[in-house]
């Protein structure tokens, strides 16, 4: 049978492809302490979970890249990079409205949360709900499919402002609202309102060249569902591991 | 530092550590199924049921107790010396042994959650007054229950009790084609894919068709196996590691097995089992190059002959699902008699004058197409479904002959329950 996701022919092993990204994160790390230069009072965040003055807005562009369970996609490409921009606005009261968008052709992701925040010190408490809207479409030689869904991810998250670095973990829930697919002239709807599992982020975020601020994450997701693997149709109910890999740059 | 400071740098490292713990420790690599039967079985004293009570327990069932587990229906059905029993909640399903003792009928075996690992120990009688008195003397009965317990890791216990409504319909030709030979590994079935110990199995899953991977040896034997490469996704043997075609079949045999412990089959060794241990009445080839469509139609030519001279009511056909692999089996015309499935479109169906088209399930319903295929007198599966609802939806919505699917489970229930 053709393969699912064979729009072409790519081999790859993923230990390999595994090793160079986490050598290639290192290297690229490695250089950033001697990089780091003109230190900012103003510096900005997004991970990190204290409040910033209303109004005022961080953000970030750079790219994720999620790798796919095995037991999902078997043989296929498990590897997408995505174009990830996220947006944090400040709001009265220690609250703040975060947006990220997630996008790579067939499949994209958007969300807007709200979060509170509380601060002692050098260190940082939030908590908040992110809503998340995901589109997937293949057109191409033996699909004609077309889904989209919600998401609800509530979330917790504590961060320590070490001078140089902002070190932040946060801890999510990832809750499936409902999902709707579309095959040629039929659909199907499912209110599912279903934990798909949890999420345990690491991010760093950092000075990088001038007043530049770098941000590097790591997401691990446990679950049963991510939306980058929609078109695998996976019906397992059975959570796996899908670690995420975000670097960006603090616009 | 204050002690603030330090009972939130505290908070963070103890966060981290925790949240990691908890990711780590509840991950689980490989999923599996371990099913202990029962310590006690009340089948080791009982005698074998007759096809006489097997034909009459077959039938479509009200769930009385039991419905939080299977639903408000189910499909009970006898393969062999096997009742499997097919429902929608939950992709449930039981496979159980069934006995006579004194004046009752005992079954005993495990049920599943096709989507899950769940699953546990389940053991069913059918009292005297309840049908085991008219089964027993080979009487109609007037009603029929099967009444019991099910429990999960051998602790929780759930009462179960299902009601005779009606027999099942007879198949009117329709495939539930297992994919695989039954389902892939990550399904959590008693076997490996593509092993000959799954192809048995396939008939207790509810199909009566399967589809097989077939590719070549570096010796050119046609060999049961999926992926472009070994790797521990499918087998044991570190040894093996690498491109398939790479391998001698003595390397094949001797240096690995599946991942449940079984040899990889050839080609011939598999249609033998299809022919001389099955009822399974449709074989897909799916092959995985050119240079093993060449090798493997002759094989399956000659199986084929085997068939009908024993008189089996089984097709085995070569599929052509790309372009490269169509173009061959077309332009030869030693291969003009081989039984053909294409997964291209329906001219390519009627180039080729294959006997199946098999598109895939995304496309949807393709009602026009299908029905156009149909009126030339030729078949049409759908692959590879496994989406509960859209297989619900297709089975009642859509006209084709037939769904490969790693769940011939729910396709047997939504199949036998349809119009009912």
């Amino acid at each position: 049978m053709v393969s699912l996701f064979k729009i072409e022919p790519i081999k790859i092993n993923e230990n390999i492809l595994l090793n160079k990204f986490i050598k290639y994160i290192a290297l690229l790390i490695l250089p950033l302490s001697l990089l780091m230069q003109n230190l900012s009072a103003q510096r900005e965040f997004v991970y990190f979970p204290k409040a910033i003055p209303a109004w005022d807005i961080s953000h970030t562009a750079g790219i994720s890249l999620a790798i796919l369970p095995r037991a999902i996609v078997e043989e296929e490409i498990r590897q997408v990079p995505v174009l990830d921009y996220q947006l944090r606005l400040g709001l009265p009261y220690n609250f703040s409205i975060n947006t990220r968008v997630s996008a790579v052709y067939i499949a994209n992701q958007a969300s807007i949360g709200l979060q509170w925040s509380y601060s002692y010190d050098d260190f940082s408490f939030s908590i908040g709900d992110n809503t998340a809207y995901w589109y997937g479409f293949a057109d191409i030689d033996g699909f004609d499919i077309v889904a989209t869904g919600w998401m609800n991810y509530p979330f917790i998250s504590i961060g320590a402002d070490l001078e140089e670095v902002y070190l932040t973990i946060k801890a999510e829930m990832l809750i499936i609202t409902n999902q709707n697919t579309s095959v040629g002239e039929t659909s199907l709807y499912n209110q599912r309102n279903k934990m798909a599992g949890y999420a345990v982020s690491f991010a760093i975020e950092q000075p990088f060249w001038k007043d530049n601020d770098f941000l590097l994450a790591v997401r691990l997701n446990y679950a049963t569902f991510m939306y980058q693997s929609w078109l695998a149709v996976s019906t397992s109910d059975n959570k796996r591991m899908f670690p995420e890999f975000i670097i960006g740059f603090i616009l | 530092m204050s002690n603030l400071n330090i009972l939130f740098l505290s908070l963070i490292v103890l966060s981290s550590i925790l949240f990691s713990s908890i990711i780590l420790s509840s991950c689980k690599g490989d999923y599996s199924v371990n099913i202990t039967g029962f310590a006690d079985s009340q089948l080791k004293n009982t005698t074998s049921l007759n096809g006489f009570i097997k034909k009459k327990i077959s039938g479509l069932y009200k769930v009385r107790t039991g419905k939080k587990m299977f639903g408000d229906t189910v499909v009970v059905k006898w393969s062999g010396t096997t009742m499997s029993v097919f429902a929608r909640r939950n992709e449930a399903y039981m496979v159980l042994k069934g006995g006579s003792l004194d004046s009752s009928l005992v079954f005993e075996g495990y049920w599943r959650f096709a989507q899950s690992d769940r699953s546990g120990n389940i053991r069913l009688h059918i009292a005297y007054m309840e049908g085991a008195k008219e089964l027993l003397q080979e009487l109609p009965p007037g009603k029929v229950i099967l009444s019991g317990f099910a429990n999960e890791d051998g602790t929780s216990r759930s009462s179960i009790s299902l009601e005779y409504i009606k027999p099942l319909k007879v198949n009117d030709g329709f495939y539930i084609v297992a994919h695989r030979g039954g389902g892939r590994n990550s399904d959590l079935l008693p076997y490996s894919e593509n092993s000959l110990e799954i192809i048995q199995y396939a008939e207790i899953l509810g199909a009566n068709a399967i589809e097989i991977d077939i590719r070549l040896t570096k010796d050119k034997e046609p060999i049961l196996y999926h992926d472009d490469n070994f790797n521990t996704r499918l087998i044991k043997g570190e040894y093996m590691v690498g491109p398939v075609e790479n391998y001698y079949l003595y390397q094949v045999k001797n240096f690995c097995t599946l991942k449940k412990g079984e040899i990889i089959p050839t080609l011939s060794e598999a249609l033998e089992v299809v022919i001389k241990k099955t009822n399974i009445k449709f074989v897909w080839l799916d092959i995985k190059s050119v240079e093993a469509a060449r090798i493997s139609i002759p094989v399956m030519n000659n199986y084929m002959k085997m068939a009908n001279q024993r008189g089996r009511d089984l097709v085995i056909l070569v599929g052509m699902p790309t372009r490269e692999i169509f173009d061959f089996i077309v332009s030869g015309s030693e291969y003009e008699t081989a039984l053909k499935l294409c997964e291209l479109s329906i001219d390519d169906v009627r180039k080729s004058n294959s006997k199946v088209w098999a598109p895939r399930w995304t496309l949807g319903y393709l009602t026009n197409q299908v029905e156009a295929m149909q009126s030339e007198g030729r078949k049409t599966v759908v692959w590879t479904l496994d989406e509960p609802g859209f297989i619900r939806k297709f089975i009642n919505e859509s006209k084709f002959d037939g769904i490969l699917t790693n769940y011939p489970t729910l396709v047997a229930y939504e199949y036998y329950i349809k119009d009912q």
